[in-house]
């Protein structure tokens, strides 16, 4: 780095916080010649006067006190009708319940051999397809992991079973059919990719129960699982069994 | 019990960066109260906290953007509830110097105000802030220098010896 790159970093220079490489370097460069350094001088002292001023701002106290009620994360705390229903006395009658609905519904899908919105789910899983890899922005991330990024591309309360969670993911994008988004991630193990889409936005009709619906479509065997309104599709090239012997593989809690 | 999604120390920075932006407590106030209400949900989906400080930082600066057009006049000789709404009145509990130096900084143009006010809070290193403005680092680091310049320019001596 010579005297003139090193000038152009100075800038970026405030002491006590971590510093770039490159302003580092400039910073050392500028301590060997004396006209960089006077130049270094004043910058600190501006910015020490500066920063002085405005470490010593305080918000106004009824501001602060309404900002924070509105920063609470009360997604952890649960509600007091959540508490009375997980109860330990409430639990066996809550649990026969779900059994007993989960029965009937699940009864009533299979004889159908089919449930509404797989139509929408097929063409998702169709539009592989077409896809040639270069659409998928890369990440070395866990499919867990990718949450921020999908609500940074536009889909928000990304989450996927936790059986998944630590699948390595290579690439991930979000795509629009009918106009919603559809969470796409490429998974490492198979070459299998993941699907996460709101099931009101495609019409999915299935119990959030957790299980999977295993089913094979052109060449692609597909596993959909319903839960907290979101619609999760893995979707392999093979057949059903391919993909149950792919969920077989995956950690269980 | 109650978790805290951003810190007080964030919040503290947060009303910092807004007022810097806007030149007035009440506007800086409005704007952050607005971002917050209006983002409550969504800031709770985004689990890294530096990810949520940095999209928040954008939107807030985003909404102080919206706020009424820059003063060419020195802040010092301007009336201070002249320069942004009504926020001269909720600005005389302020010191002086914060006065000036807010009402300097909301003069300044983008993206030198929102780089230089980054730069003295404590929430993000270089590299952060040029990500945030969507700059890379050789771009930020003129920005930052004229910056500095221009508050120079617009602070009187007083102020330095004060």
């Amino acid at each position: 780095m010579n005297l003139k790159t090193a000038h152009s970093y100075l800038p970026c220079f405030r002491p006590g916080r971590p510093l770039e490489k490159r302003v580092l370097k400039a910073v050392k460069i500028a301590e060997g010649d004396p006209e960089l350094a006077a130049k270094l001088k004043a910058q600190v002292g501006l910015d020490e006067k500066l920063v002085r001023v405005i470490q010593s701002i305080e918000p106004p106290p009824d501001l602060i006190s309404r900002l924070s009620a509105l920063t609470r994360d009360d997604s952890r705390g649960g509600g007091s009708l959540r508490s009375q229903l997980w109860h330990p006395a409430m639990l066996p009658v809550l649990l026969g319940v779900v059994v007993i609905l989960a029965f009937l519904v699940w009864e009533k899908m299979e004889s159908a051999a089919s449930f509404p919105g797989k139509e929408s789910v097929v063409r998702m899983v169709a539009v592989a397809q077409g896809m040639n890899g270069t659409e998928l922005e890369p990440t070395q991330a866990h499919a867990g992991q990718l949450a921020d990024a999908f609500y940074i591309r536009g889909f928000e309360g990304f989450r996927i079973p936790s059986e998944l969670t630590q699948l390595p993911a290579v690439g991930s994008r979000v795509f629009k059919q009918n106009g919603h988004p559809v969470a796409q991630v490429a998974v490492d193990p198979h070459n299998a990719l993941l699907y996460v889409f709101r099931s009101a936005d495609f019409g999915l009709q299935l119990p959030e129960d957790g299980q999977w619906r295993v089913f094979s479509q052109d060449g692609w065997g597909c596993a959909l699982q319903h839960s907290g309104g979101l619609g999760t599709v893995i979707a392999l090239r093979g057949t059903a069994e391919e993909v149950r012997r792919f969920l077989g593989s995956l950690p269980h809690e | 019990m109650h978790n805290a999604l951003i810190s007080q120390a964030v919040l503290n920075e947060l009303y910092r960066f807004a007022l810097l932006l806007t030149g007035g407590s009440e506007l800086a106030g409005r704007a952050l109260d607005a971002v917050l209400s209006d983002c409550e949900r969504r800031i709770a989906q985004i689990r890294d906290e530096s990810h949520r400080v940095a999209w928040l930082v954008s939107r807030i600066r985003q909404s102080c953007m919206e706020t009424p057009a820059v003063s060419t006049e020195p802040p010092q000789e301007a009336p201070l509830s002249g320069r942004c709404g009504d926020s001269g009145s909720a600005d005389r509990g302020l010191p002086p110097d914060t006065v000036i130096l807010a009402q300097s900084f909301h003069s300044l143009p983008e993206p030198e105000r929102s780089a230089l006010a980054l730069f003295y809070l404590e929430l993000f290193d270089v590299e952060q802030i040029a990500q945030v403005l969507g700059l890379a680092l050789e771009e930020l680091s003129p920005v930052l220098d004229r910056g500095r310049r221009q508050i120079e320019s617009l602070l009187n001596p007083e102020f330095f010896n004060s």
